[in-house]
């Protein structure tokens, strides 16, 4: 059986929603979604992985997609999820909330956030991840004064996650410099997979 | 190997003031937490390109920089050599 959901010109983290909910009602069968944006492609890649389905991805030209993702009943209990790039250094996850550290002058904040992620960059264990919401995704763009340290952090391993609402509403969208684009489904992942979640802002 | 040079201040004002001045002047700056082998006050310093310590000390001698102490760092093997410059 294949359901097929038309989740053209949704935004942000609907697809997915609709995605998973079929998924979840089934015992046995497939989901086609058909979506119009890259990063609505890559959080439904994302979704099959984290549930650690088989998925195929269509491309129908114009920036149109459809993913499939099988579910057959064998499959979930032969093969734990697939988690991508686990670290197995460290099992914290980062929360990077503003791109200024603690309340107050914001000259002083945004020098004490880029002394941190120097800080998290040079010290060991590394997080296993690293997420980044509201103005906090303004470090993850171009000519963020972090860059080059999270891409240490990211070649060494850890996950650098953006929020992609907050990306979309400061404008920053394209400008994404290190790590993937999300949705408040993996950031909710994330920080329950830790095992211990620390909170920066 | 890893050479770079330490500026430290006598407050987060002058280094705030300093990571202005050197941008200013199109050098490269990067704000961290003093080494713990340079002072352990909790203070942050600005690590600058060893090529560019010449033009720092110069700064200073002009009056455009104000800092407390210029040190050179150099990594070897994991190794880490300190030397105060300034």
């Amino acid at each position: 059986m294949i359901r097929e959901i038309d989740a053209k010109g949704l935004a942000c983290p609907k697809p997915v929603i609709l995605t998973k909910k079929e998924l979840d009602a089934m015992e046995d069968g497939a989901v086609r979604t058909l979506v119009d944006n890259v990063t609505a492609r890559e959080n439904l890649s994302k979704l099959a992985g984290s549930m650690g389905l088989e998925f195929s991805v269509e491309d129908l030209g114009e920036d149109m997609f459809a993913v499939t993702i099988v579910k057959s009943g064998e499959v979930e209990e032969d093969k734990p999820p697939v988690k991508a790039h686990q670290n197995p250094d460290g099992g914290s996850v980062l929360v990077i909330q503003s791109d200024q550290m603690g309340k107050g002058d914001e000259e002083l904040g945004r020098l004490l956030m880029k002394s941190f992620i120097y800080t998290v960059n040079e010290t060991k264990p590394h997080p296993k991840a690293i997420l980044f919401y509201n103005s906090g995704v303004k470090l993850t763009v171009k000519d963020s004064p972090v860059l080059d340290d999270l891409q240490d952090l990211l070649d060494a391993g850890v996950e650098i996650i953006s929020c992609g609402t907050c990306l979309d509403f400061y404008n920053l969208k394209d400008n994404l410099a290190v790590g993937d684009i999300s949705n408040m489904y993996t950031i909710y992942e994330k920080m329950q997979s830790g095992t211990n979640t620390i909170t920066i802002g | 190997m890893n050479e770079f040079g330490i500026i430290t201040f006598q407050s987060t004002h002058h280094a705030m003031r300093a990571e202005k001045v050197l941008t200013e002047e199109g050098i490269k700056t990067k704000t961290i937490p003093t080494p713990r082998d340079i002072t352990l006050s909790c203070g942050l310093a600005i690590r600058v390109a060893f090529e560019d310590l010449e033009t720092i000390m110069e700064l200073k001698r002009s009056g455009k920089l104000d800092y407390k102490e210029l040190h050179h760092l150099q990594t070897v093997d994991g190794k880490r050599a300190l030397r105060k410059l300034d």
